[in-house]
């Protein structure tokens, strides 16, 4: 399909690659086109865990890979690539350390690795972008569906200030949730430790210290974020809900979570030394860039700082839940006007109800209710009036009274006779002359 | 494979079937409404029927008939003619009508019935006649007379004083805009003395073809209609019943347009591009502006009206554009959104006989009563919408892959219009089938019946078809129409 990109400008390339990442951006839930995906989050949990997180979303990430060989002639675009996703990761990290919705939380979280996935195909790390895409398949279904059983057992609830100490009571929810949060936060050994390890692994051999920095960042906001869910969700004392939860447990419901569980757990160990089964099928896609950097040679500067990272944002949560809430609290109370913000995502969905959404309906109503009938049509039916006036003039010459029509025909038949007599024929004596 | 010795007989059997079924409504007794609606449709499905035939006809073979009319200085024959481009129009024509008589038992009061399906059948021919006329004098006739028809229904089946006024204001507006279509046609003629034009490229001189380009394309833009034209379109659409509306929406909508391809742009190549920076912009105006006032509707069937307006734009930006892929896929948006159109307002038609308003905001939750309903009208909004599958799409993506060759700006501002209908088809699903349910509990059966489901499936198989198949279409047209190249660097006003 793209075999004959190299006889395009780079010009040219940078802006298809520009395009097409606009494409992407807004599928794929990334700035500045994110702000569906936290509302799609009404819908019911399984259909979050498949198209909003799984398969759908990440549909933009598959169209950057397989328009590659664009993105290798294009430096330009495919630098835009890669910002735009460390900027998503890093963003959306830190909106869902503010929010208090659980699915939401997950929402953010999407959007943030969906952003490693991005940045991960930007510089060209095929491979281990399209890694990051299967394991966080198995790991945020995993998590949706685990939050599927806790809303459905809390009668709907989704405020996680109203859930607490639900780790006793829902044993199943809270082992395989704990088991999705420790693979998306990039713990040894689950599925997201490998693939998250990838990424920033190549940003390094790539030479790109800044992304990797930020991506680095992310991952402990990351951590961080999660497992104050999984706190708030399961610890932090007694239950806080109003209703008593039911604990409904059925193999419809269990049996699914379970698989994804396991594959959450294993799925990184497709690139073990030996088995880089992953590899070997992306080197026909990707060539050169579908392989992963070799575990053989680990990276243990980069693979300290990520597992730091991880441990870190654990800890802290941690700490800020469990041990030190008070602290939690002041903070809270010092950087409120932060937590607003953040609460907010940024205040960008406000943004844009002022920006495009206000000003489109209020024109359109306008449109319909005062232009069209009034503007447009006002000005037919002037046309019509004028009509009609001129037909009214004339109606008033119509009296009715032979005399008047009788000396109408006299003047007219004078008029013609004179015009005859003197244009005509004296134009014609002219001639003759 | 057609009998071509007959094809003569065939063609005129086409366009007089539906006459001739309505004049013998007239000998059926007014309340023998069985025998009224036996009749009439199958009259309406014959026609249909019989038109399918030409569906075999090649890319460049085409059915002519032709006989001596008017002698002299000014001479005319009844030419009609169907060929790879108006065999289309013909089969939109014929199944659309179809639909529509089966469609109209539902609406006409009962002793009213037999004038309902003689009018709707005589406004068949008309449209019929005119598509397949290849003669200006015989479009000429077709055009206008079909205005009377739509008239009466209107004025005289409608019911309402809205209704009347509304008739009156199609009439005057599209009188006027046939008015200047013959004073061009005259102008025309008086050079070439013949009606005779098609295949024609008069010498004119430039300033008399700018002149009477520029009628033709007033008259088409009434027709269609093209903003700022349009005013007669929202009472009209509004005002209509159901079948009369699908008919004039989803078939002589499309008689400016056709007119365009089949005597305006062949006839006057030159001024066609003269005009062309004019019509240009009324064309991404009308796409612009249809889609902001279908957003701001509250009246489900004024929505689907503006956003004709919008959809039909396109085929204007499509044919001044003068790409050939944009023309050739106008061609198909053509079809489909007379398809898309009818299948509309016949199922907005259904809905409002059922809860008795057409407020969007006064109804809802339809989708839980009845679902079959909710499915047929899912499928045609996200036709209109552009929903890849459906027809709908391959119009439009075709055009704006043309478009954008010769016309990036405009190309890049009509997009903007593909979002925004994105938001009028959804709002309109959403305001009558979803979101809590406003009618009464006791409403009575909102679900299709089954005639009214068997009259629909067609035009949305229709619909699937070209939108999964569009190349039928598609990779016939091209040869039918004549797009001359881009002109290189000869202004027009040069030759004068």
């Amino acid at each position: 399909m793209f075999g004959n990109v190299t006889s395009a400008s780079t010009n040219a390339l940078d802006w298809i690659g520009i395009w097409l990442l606009v494409g992407a951006v807004a599928k794929s839930a990334q700035l500045p086109l994110h702000t569906w995906l936290p509302d799609a989050m009404e819908g019911p949990t399984p259909v979050s865990a498949l198209i909003h997180a799984a398969t759908m979303v990440t549909a933009g990430v598959y169209l950057i890979a397989r328009a590659h060989p664009i993105y290798d002639h294009a430096p330009a675009a495919a630098m835009t690539v890669a910002v735009i996703g460390c900027a998503s990761a890093f963003v959306a990290a830190t909106i869902g350390m503010a929010q208090y919705d659980i699915k939401r939380v997950l929402a953010y979280s999407t959007m943030s690795q969906i952003g490693y996935m991005v940045l991960a195909v930007g510089v060209g790390a095929y491979a281990a972008g399209t890694f990051h895409f299967v394991t966080h398949a198995f790991f945020k279904a995993l998590l949706f569906m685990a939050a599927g059983i806790i809303i459905h057992n809390l009668g709907g609830e989704q405020d996680i200030r109203k859930m607490g100490g639900l780790a006793k009571r829902m044993p199943f929810a809270f082992w395989t949730f704990l088991i999705g949060t420790l693979a998306i936060s990039g713990v040894f050994p689950l599925a997201g430790f490998f693939s998250k390890d990838a990424i920033l692994d190549e940003l390094q051999l790539l030479g790109h210290p800044w992304l990797w920095a930020f991506g680095s960042v992310a991952a402990l906001l990351t951590a961080y974020y999660m497992f104050r869910l999984v706190f708030m969700t399961f610890f932090t004392g007694a239950y806080r809900g109003d209703h008593e939860p039911h604990t409904d447990r059925s193999p419809t419901m269990e049996v699914p979570v379970v698989i994804l569980a396991v594959l959450a757990t294993i799925g990184g160990w497709l690139v073990l030394p030996g088995h880089d089964e992953m590899s070997r099928l992306l080197q026909g896609a990707f060539g050169d860039r579908g392989i992963l950097p070799a575990m053989g040679e680990i990276n243990w500067f980069v693979t300290g700082v990520t597992t730091f990272a991880a441990a870190a944002g654990l800890l802290i949560a941690w700490w800020l839940y469990e041990r030190a809430p008070q602290v939690r609290l002041r903070l809270a109370t010092t950087f409120a006007p932060v937590q607003r913000v953040l609460f907010n995502a940024y205040y960008i969905d406000t943004i844009y109800h002022w920006l495009f959404e206000v000003p489109t309906l209020t024109a359109a109503s306008d449109v319909a209710k005062y232009v069209d009938p009034e503007g447009v049509g006002a000005l037919v039916a002037g046309v019509a009036r004028t009509t009609t006036g001129l037909g009214d003039a004339m109606r008033g010459w119509e009296t009715g009274y032979l005399r008047r029509y009788g000396l109408g025909m006299v003047v007219g038949m004078v008029l013609v006779l004179a015009y005859y007599i003197f244009v005509v024929h004296a134009g014609a004596a002219v001639g003759m002359r | 494979m057609l009998p071509w010795g007959c094809a003569d007989v065939l063609i005129n059997t086409v366009i007089f079937l539906p006459l001739v079924t309505a004049l013998i409504l007239l000998f059926v007794p007014r309340t023998a409404s069985a025998w009224l609606k036996g009749v009439a449709l199958t009259g309406a499905v014959a026609t249909f029927a019989l038109s399918l035939a030409f569906a075999s006809l090649g890319v460049s073979t085409s059915a002519d008939f032709t006989a001596p009319w008017i002698a002299g200085p000014w001479s005319a024959a009844y030419h009609v003619r169907v060929d790879a481009l108006r065999v289309f129009f013909v089969l939109l024509t014929t199944l659309v009508s179809a639909a529509c008589v089966w469609a109209a038992f539902s609406y006409a009061q009962l002793t009213r019935l037999r004038g309902f399906l003689f009018l709707l059948l005589m406004f068949e021919t008309t449209l019929l006649g005119l598509f397949t006329a290849a003669d200006l004098l015989l479009f000429y006739i077709y055009w206008d007379l079909m205005l009377i028809p739509v008239f009466l229904i209107l004025s005289g089946y409608a019911g309402s004083d809205d209704a009347r006024k509304a008739a009156w204001g199609y009439l005057i507006y599209n009188g006027a805009g046939g008015l200047v279509l013959l004073l061009g046609i005259i102008g025309l003629v008086n050079q070439t003395h013949t009606f005779e034009v098609s295949g024609l490229v008069p010498n004119l001189g430039a300033a008399l073809s700018w002149w009477l380009f520029g009628a033709f394309a007033f008259a088409f833009a009434v027709k269609t209609p093209a903003f700022p034209f349009h005013s007669w379109m929202p009472a009209t659409y509004t005002q209509s019943p159901p079948p009369l509306v699908a008919m004039v929406s989803g078939v002589q909508s499309k008689a400016g347009l056709f007119g365009l391809l089949a005597f305006g742009l062949p006839l006057f190549p030159d001024a066609a591009r003269v005009w062309a920076p004019l019509l240009l912009v009324m064309a991404v105006a009308s796409i612009l502006y249809g889609a902001l006032a279908a957003i701001g509707a509250r009246d489900a069937k004024l929505l689907v009206a503006y956003s004709s307006l919008s959809h039909l734009g396109f085929v204007w930006l499509a044919f001044f554009a003068f790409s050939i892929t944009s023309v050739s896929a106008g061609i198909l948006m053509l079809i489909s959104h007379g398809l898309i159109a009818a299948a509309l307002f016949l199922l907005l038609g259904f809905i409002e006989e059922r809860v008795g308003t057409r407020d969007l905001g006064a109804v809802g939750g339809l989708s839980q009563r009845a679902p079959r309903l909710a499915a047929y009208m899912l499928v045609a909004c996200m036709a209109a919408l552009g929903l890849p599958g459906l027809s709908g799409f391959a119009g439009e993506f075709l055009i704006l892959i043309g478009t954008w060759q010769t016309q990036p700006l405009y190309t890049s501002l009509a997009l903007i219009a593909v979002v925004l209908a994105c938001v009028y088809m959804l709002v309109l699903f959403q305001s009558l089938m979803h979101g809590p349910e406003r009618l009464p509990r006791d409403a009575g059966p909102i679900e299709l019946r089954g005639r009214e489901m068997w009259l629909v499936t067609p035009l949305l198989a229709t619909i699937v078809f070209l939108g999964v198949w569009p190349g039928w279409l598609n990779d016939r047209t091209p040869n039918a129409v004549t797009v001359q190249p881009p002109a290189v660097s000869t202004t027009v006003g040069r030759h004068a």
